[in-house]
């Protein structure tokens, strides 16, 4: 082991002991366990105890402990309103249902409020409150704090703890407990029971003994050695307590409702908390840049204070003044008919203040930002971004977007500094270094016990990391695992869904720790952007004996964050379009610093068209971690030479875009209730393609249509039949080594193809996509959304992307398809497309690439430079190489002529 | 080649060299294997000459050398992986093999084809020759024939003396100390003696036995005084014309000093009688003589085999004689002239007919001899190294030497998927996509170079099939010269050895042992291919990597059951106009085929309505080789049959005094044009699948029949080692009879 053990990981040790003995804190530790039958109910006072139902051959149980700073996990919403964050999530969801304990916890629904108060329900998850993010607890004595997140003046009606959790198969249980208290008091104690699997409790607490403020919940363990056993097992002490399965329920009740800016994106605020739409109000309907910008900004500041939370935004104009026409105030007499759910209102005073009422009108003096709680049943929040002009509600909408600027603890603030733009970098992977993956990995994946085998690392490359070469990344894996794994256990290592490498797990009866087992990955597995490098066990159990037999923890094997991962120095180009880098980094509209200017376009000029603007800008600005100041918003391209992001229905985008594209050829759904229609359509063309007069002649430019290959990246194993519905064909690859064979020369067949394509004049190029049975041209597969990367038809260098759908409505829901994580993840290649039904989504390439920049200087970068030029032109590189070995031949031929003329 | 030419080769080589490491990503691999394949294709079907031959070979080279680099820089396992040590050795091996690949290449890159040097029309300007034909423990049968067949050699006879160097009538061994030995050698000395007087032959010996063959040679050398020497094995009989094919080009280069001229076999060797692809298949040799001696020859190269190869006597007592330093004399010597700056020629023309080793135990001696001799040479006399030589003829001795390392590389490539299936091992760091489109192509191509350049003269995996086999015994003698460069001793190769039945080989067990734990690697493998789907594409590399190593091994083991001896021996095909006469009829017809003791007659179905069935003796006339003359033979007939409207006749000829032997001698060995026929009636090409197919089906075949053999026969003869028990040119009739 490199370096000082620290403390953490000294602790560790009991875990995986054996080989070298040396201490591990694991950053992310799968546990297979073995089934243990349902055990006995035990029941305390206030505390009921249960023994978790498992299904039989269900037979692993995982858990996954996060690392400091690892991204909080989206427990505030309901379990029934939760969206998986990232395919893992969809992935297990979709196979296995919603976590548990978000279904365990029902919602005690609405109090009904006293005069003056509001009650706000919270359900926080024990990792969020947790600072290390660790949820176990090791040794004989082990102590775990969770932080209460009750806010100054709120008051606990009512409180909660579930706790699901499971112990070391080495303790004694008569003599083992959990004690939950406050300040010193317990509250609870527990038993720890290793033999009965996971043990789940819920734990009502008393409200008085949560007052607000900042304040500490603790978790005490003491831990016993179970008699009679080896000596070695005996020192396996901890209780790991489920991360998914463990909550912490709320009933706060605000004694005056207020609201205060500072709570934006807290578990506490109500905007955005139940993950449905947010209403952008506008008081007249969007229909110059500036408006869309304002929304615009307004997005990204909500987005980027909701972290990775996706969010939907739809664009509502305020109805016109009630009955006295004009349309361009709210109405002064009249309740705001504001929709249910949470809404932002952007306007200037002149504006808002007939609606906001002269006491909040008055407090806006200049850009402004404020917050106040409906009167309504659901205490419902509206954030108010206003000024006295124009320019001020500019200013104010800008200075929410940065994230720089830090909101006070009071319901309204006067904008009057723009605080400087720092925006949150992201943390890429630098080729050339040895990084370890706690340095810069965040875990991904569902955080339940019982259904997670894999242990999922997500690495963020830069986007000039060109990849299309034979190098080798080199992962030194520390690991460690129990006594019992088996003879033949496996540990793969998985990159981007592909089989990388594998670590053969030594059959040792003792378990072991590895320090620095070297794994190569091939380079080409990484893309630039978002990577997940996951490890897979594949453990058989070995004879029990002694204390292995006794307990009812399985084989495991843990994988240490000081793992590192060594990535070798790469040519630094960017090829663009590239779907993949738009959805991992939003490139290139969410570089910051980029030369090109940026632009994105909304098409047309209906609310839903804006709602779906406002939603992927959000969606970038969240990719990017950054507000993206410098994307301008229009709905014109006001400058040719950008980057430019088309939104729009199909019928409203520019046909110079447009017919470079192969929307044509795809087969996009329309809204079956949708008022809006493109023109010269109607309901008899459906489900036929909306737009016909697109289709370039010939039927595409080198189309290369999508195969069962594509679906090996696919990230949600669920989504398989989808896609084999997609594509009319099964993806599982043929078994037997010839299928592999034959879908590796698949994959050589289809880049040889494109690559001849790209030689062949354009008239010549075959109709591939005529020829495939992909998802171009065929009626059967349909899809509601589609977005398409491009060269730029109006400037060198530079990209156009286009997402687009039948029509407006089905625009704004494809968009909020488009921007759950797995369907945004899914982008890949140039053309990707998607349903609403199911997350995911096809994708493909369809033409070459193209470097964003010129040549390098420097004589390394050169030669990698070009040789990334060659990889993306083989038909270059060939002509090379055969006109250099023809004339290698021809001076042989000559020189062996004039050997054998004298005689050899 | 001039400096120009020369600096502007390199500089384009070193252009296409650093292009060749550049990593260019899959899909530009995949262009470059598919050119070089779909190149490698119109080179088999439309077999092109000059610039496109040689660009096409290039382009096959560039593939390989894109793998080698893939190979060092990605593919390695980590260095302190459990991996790294195997995969180590595995790319050690790899780069033997793709090493001993480029030099074939270049020393095949021109093969050359000699013009015939016609002889003077003078006698006096005729070269002096002394034939030296050397012998050891050889049965007087077989010296009978090959001093016969000397005496009949066409040169003029006061030019032509005939030495029969006798090693087994040395003093040290007529009085050694084992006195039943030395009375078998007195004996076979004094037959000797008196089949020399007999046929006009100077009878040489000397005191003791040192430096086996070359010191015969050497001491011979000193006993007489011919320009030229002739020298033969004992068994190698000569064709009448092999000085007429030989000596003129003596005359043309005064440098020249050696001429070598290829070794034709009467008699297939263990592997090509085993699996019966002796009629079939070209020979083992014909590989090196017909191919890769004229590619030597091209970079005056060529090597001395020891045999059917004229030396002149000033070059070659300048160099100290036969070179005594290594078992192999002959290559050495051959390496000393070279350096010394004398030249060599290379005839394309099979002049001698030999024995083949006829156990597999004698074909192991022999080769194990050979190897161990040009490790020496790579020990002790390195051609990199080695002064006077020219770079091209160190490349081409280096060739030579590096080849005989193949037993490492070979059981490394046997034992390389063996990692993985039992161990887990990874030593080979690729994906599949990298296998199908670096690993395939490099083997692909160099297996269709093999084919383009041998094809007619070895098949695919043969040559596969004989380093599997010998690896596995040669591999320590191997060693032991790596250790010990001077301690080999010359061992005489066994030949005429008899198998009077079928027969498990002594030396079977360790085949028998490779092919059951490769056997078993094959089920693991499949067993994990099913269990660990992740694995998958990995074990598609190792376990097809496996099934090539078995189906190798399953041939092998089908060598490993020896067929009886005289099946398949010594038969030449003539194509020869006869007179068949007896007392009661006479007809036309043709010698289709002949050994010394038996022929086949074939007589037309018109000339054959006089025959009377029940006549069993008539005579054979027949125009002999090198006369102008009818002779006659007398003739038992044994055996008629009528086949596509021809009478076959198969007789025993009845020799009758030394003329009919004479004449026998030269029906069968005088004529060197009916061994050209010969081999090139059994040269065809064949694809890589059909040759694979052929030598499972093959494999299998023999294991099979071996399998039966072991399970139900009670009692299997071991092979014999005893040398002794030797009959000459075993026929198809004593199988028969």
């Amino acid at each position: 082991m490199r370096g000082i053990a620290p403390p953490a990981r000294r602790l560790a040790e009991p875990l995986f002991r054996g080989g070298r003995g040396r201490p591990r804190l694991p950053v992310l530790v799968a546990l297979l366990a073995l089934v243990a039958p349902p055990g006995p109910s035990d029941a305390q006072d206030g505390v009921v105890v249960e023994q978790a139902p498992v299904e039989p051959g269900a037979g692993a149980a995982a858990l996954i402990v996060e690392p400091a700073g690892a991204e909080a996990p989206a427990a505030e919403a309901p379990a029934a309103d939760r969206r998986p964050e990232t395919e893992q999530d969809a992935a297990d969801e979709a196979a296995f249902g919603p976590p548990e304990a978000a279904t365990a916890i029902p919602s005690s629904g609405s109090a009904t409020p006293e005069a003056g108060t509001a009650i706000d329900e919270r359900v926080l998850a024990l990792p969020a409150l947790v600072a290390a993010g660790d949820l176990q607890l090791r040794g004989r004595y082990a102590r775990l704090d969770l932080a209460l997140p009750v806010e100054s003046g709120a008051t606990v009606r009512r409180a909660a703890l579930k706790l699901a959790y499971q112990s070391a198969p080495s303790l004694l249980s008569e003599s083992s407990r959990l004690v939950v208290s406050m300040k010193g008091e317990a509250l609870a104690e527990l038993p720890l029971s290793p033999r009965r699997g996971q043990t789940r409790a819920e734990i009502t607490l008393p409200g008085d003994a949560l007052p607000a403020g900042a304040d500490t919940l603790t978790l005490t363990a003491w831990q016993e050695h179970r008699e009679g056993c080896s000596l070695t097992l005996s020192r396996d002490l901890w209780t790991q307590i489920d991360p998914a399965n463990s909550y912490l329920t709320l009933e706060v009740e605000h004694p005056d409702g207020a609201l205060v800016l500072s709570d934006l994106g807290e578990p506490n605020w109500p905007l955005g908390r139940t993950g449905g739409a947010v209403s952008i109000i506008t008081p007249e309907p969007v229909e110059t840049d500036l408006w869309l910008e304002l929304g615009g900004l307004v997005a990204r500041g909500l987005a980027l204070r909701l972290e990775d939370r996706p969010l939907i935004i739809e664009h509502r104009a305020a109805p016109p003044a009630g009955g006295q026409g004009g349309g361009t105030t709210l109405a002064a007499d009249q309740p705001l008919d504001l929709p249910a759910g949470d809404q932002v209102v952007i306007g200037t005073f002149d504006q808002l203040l007939t609606t906001l009422g002269l006491e909040i009108a008055n407090r806006i003096q200049g850009p402004y930002i404020g917050v106040h709680r409906l009167d309504d049943e659901h205490g419902d929040g509206v954030l108010v971004i206003s000024g006295l002009t124009e320019d001020d509600l500019l200013f104010a909408a800008t200075a929410f977007a940065n994230p720089a600027l830090e909101l006070p603890a009071a319901p309204s603030v006067m904008v009057d500094e723009m605080p400087p733009l720092s925006p949150a970098p992201i943390p890429f992977v630098r080729p050339g270094r040895i990084q370890t993956l706690e340095q810069w990995a965040a875990p991904s994946g569902p955080r339940s016990q019982s259904d997670e085998r894999r242990m999922s690392f997500v690495l963020m490359l830069p986007p000039d990391f060109y990849v299309a070469d034979n190098r080798k990344a080199e992962l030194r894996v520390n690991y460690g695992y129990k006594p019992n794994v088996g003879a033949g256990s496996a540990l793969h290592v998985i990159v981007n869904g592909e089989y990388a490498g594998l670590i053969n797990l030594e059959d040792s009866a003792e378990g072991g720790i590895v320090d620095g087992q070297p794994v190569r990955l091939p380079l080409r597995l990484f893309r630039p952007g978002r990577n997940v490098l996951t490890f897979e066990p594949a453990l058989t159990n070995a004879d029990a004996v002694g204390c292995s037999q006794l307990a009812d923890g399985g084989p495991s094997v843990g994988v240490f964050g000081d793992s590192t991962l060594w990535l070798p120095t790469v040519s630094n180009v960017v090829n663009l379009p590239d779907l993949g880098l738009f959805a991992s980094l939003g490139f290139p509209y969410g570089a910051e610093g980029m030369e090109a200017p940026t632009s994105l376009v909304a098409t047309a000029y209906d609310p839903s068209t804006i709602g779906a603007a406002w939603t992927l800008v959000a969606r970038m600005a969240q990719t990017a971690r950054a507000p993206l100041l410098s994307l301008d918003l229009g709905f014109s391209v006001r400058n040719e030479r950008a980057h430019v992001l088309y939104v729009g229905p199909l019928s409203t985008l520019d046909q110079r875009v447009a017919a470079r594209t192969p929307l044509a050829r795809l087969h996009l759904r329309r809204d079956e209730n949708a008022s809006f229609l493109p023109p010269g359509s109607g309901p008899a063309d459906s489900p036929k393609p909306l737009v016909q007069a697109w289709a370039p002649p010939g039927g595409g430019e080198g189309l290369v249509p999508l195969r069962a290959a594509h679906a090996e990246a696919w990230p949600v194993a669920g989504e398989r039949a989808e896609w084999e519905r997609q594509i009319g064909r099964p993806v599982t690859r043929p078994g037997g080594p010839f299928g592999r064979i034959a879908a590796a020369m698949d994959d050589l067949v289809e880049d040889a193809s494109r690559s001849v394509s790209e030689l062949l004049p354009q008239a010549w190029q075959p109709d591939l996509a005529a020829r495939e049975p992909g998802f171009f041209g065929d009626e059967s597969k349909q899809f509601d959304g589609a977005a398409v990367a491009l060269a730029s038809p109006f400037a060198p260098r530079r990209t156009a992307t286009v997402v687009t759908a039948a029509d407006p409505r089905m625009l704004e829901r494809a968009v909020a398809a488009l921007v759950q994580p797995a369907t945004w993840y899914a982008l890949r290649g140039d053309v990707a497309a998607w349903t609403l039904e199911r997350p995911g989504a096809a994708a493909a390439r369809v033409a070459a690439r193209f470097p964003l920049q010129d040549p390098p200087s420097g004589l390394r970068q050169s030669v990698l430079y070009w040789n990334s030029y060659f990889a993306e032109h083989p038909a270059f590189w060939m002509l090379l190489v055969l006109g250099g070995i023809l004339m290698l031949a021809l001076i042989t031929r000559i020189s062996v002529r004039r050997l054998a003329g004298t005689g050899g | 080649m001039t400096p120009f030419l020369l600096t502007f080769w390199l500089l384009c080589a070193t252009i296409v060299f650093w292009i060749g490491l550049q990593d260019v990503g899959l899909a530009t691999q995949a262009w470059l294997a598919l050119a070089a394949i779909a190149s490698l294709l119109a080179l088999r079907l439309f077999k092109p000459s000059g610039l496109i031959r040689m660009f096409i070979l290039l382009l096959a080279a560039f593939v390989t050398l894109r793998y080698l680099s893939w190979r060092t820089f990605y593919s390695l396992p980590p260095v302190d992986s459990s991996g790294f040590a195997p995969g180590l050795i595995l790319y050690l091996a790899e780069l033997h093999a793709i090493g001993l690949y480029f030099l074939g290449m270049f020393a095949n890159l021109a093969p050359k084809e000699r013009a015939p040097a016609r002889l003077p029309q003078h006698l006096e300007n005729y070269p002096s020759v002394d034939v030296f034909i050397a012998t050891y423990n050889e049965p007087i049968e077989i010296l009978r024939i090959t001093l016969t067949a000397a005496t009949h050699i066409r040169y003029p006879k006061s030019r032509l003396e005939i030495f029969l160097l006798d090693d087994g009538g040395t003093d040290e061994k007529l009085h050694g100390r084992n006195a039943t030995a030395a009375a078998a050698a007195r004996q076979r000395a004094d037959g000797l003696r008196r089949l020399c007087e007999e046929l006009g032959v100077h009878y040489l010996t000397r005191r003791s036995n040192t430096h086996a063959k070359a010191g015969n040679i050497n001491s011979a050398l000193t006993q007489s005084s011919g320009d030229l020497v002739l020298v033969l094995d004992a068994d190698h009989v000569p064709a009448q014309d092999i000085l007429e094919q030989t000596v003129g080009h003596f005359l043309r280069d005064p440098k020249l000093a050696l001429v070598q001229t290829p070794h034709f076999f009467v008699n297939p060797d263990p592997v090509e009688r085993n699996l019966g692809t002796f009629y079939m298949m070209p020979s083992e040799s014909e590989m090196f003589y017909q191919a890769v001696q004229k590619g030597l020859d091209f970079w005056n190269a060529s090597m001395f085999c020891g045999s059917a190869a004229v030396l002149r006597r000033r070059h070659l007592l300048r160099v100290g004689g036969i070179a005594t330093s290594s078992v192999t004399e002959d290559a050495l010597t051959s390496l000393e002239l070279h350096a010394a700056g004398y030249n060599s020629a290379y005839v394309d023309r099979p002049v001698v007919a030999g024995l083949a080793p006829e156990t597999f135990d004698s074909f192991v001696t022999q080769r194990t001899r050979w190897a161990q001799g040009m490790v020496q040479i790579l020990l002790l006399n390195n051609p990199l190294l080695k002064r006077g030589l020219t770079p091209a003829q160190r490349l081409c001795y280096l060739n030579s030497c590096l080849f005989w390392l193949f037993p490492f590389s070979r059981l490394v490539f046997v034992a390389a998927p063996l990692c993985y299936l039992f161990f887990g091992l990874r030593i080979f760091e690729a994906t599949l996509s990298e296998f199908i489109l670096f690993t395939l192509p490099h083997v692909l191509c160099s297996l269709m170079i093999a084919n383009h350049l041998f094809g007619r003269l070895r098949w695919p995996f043969v040559s596969d099939l004989y380093e599997l086999l010998l690896s596995l015994f040669t591999i320590r003698p191997v060693l032991v010269v790596l250790g010990r460069p001077r301690a080999p001793r010359f061992r005489v190769t066994p030949k005429g050895d008899a198998i009077v039945a079928d027969q498990v080989t002594r030396l079977a067990m360790p085949v028998f042992i490779l092919f059951c734990t490769l056997l078993i690697a094959a089920l693991i493998g499949l067993f994990r291919y099913y269990a660990s789907p992740l694995e998958q594409d990995h074990l598609t590399i190792v376990m097809a990597w496996n099934v090539v190593n078995l189906a190798l091994a399953l041939a092998g083991l089908g060598v490993m059951y020896e067929r009886a001896g005289g099946a398949s021996t010594g038969w030449i095909l003539r194509d020869k106009p006869i007179n068949v006469v007896t007392r009661s009829w006479e007809a036309r017809g043709v010698l289709q085929s002949a050994s010394l003791q038996a022929a086949r007659l074939v007589i037309d179905f018109d000339q054959a309505q006089g025959v009377d069935p029940g006549e069993r003796y008539g005579q054979v006339q027949i125009v002999l080789p090198g006369s102008g003359m009818v002779s006659d033979f007398p003739i038992l007939i044994e055996r008629e049959d009528v086949h596509r409207g021809q009478l076959v006749l198969d007789a025993w000829f009845l020799p009758d005094g030394w003329q009919d032997e004479h004449g026998l001698v030269a029906l069968c060995f005088g004529d060197s044009a009916a061994w050209v026929a010969f081999q090139e009636q059994r040269q065809r090409e064949r694809s890589l699948a059909g040759a694979f197919a052929a030598l499972f089906m093959l494999g299998l075949s023999r294991s099979l029949m071996m399998a039966k053999a072991i399970l139900f026969r009670e009692r299997l003869v071991p092979v014999s080692t005893d040398s002794t028990a030797m009959v000459p040119y075993h026929d198809l009739w004593k199988g028969r009879r």
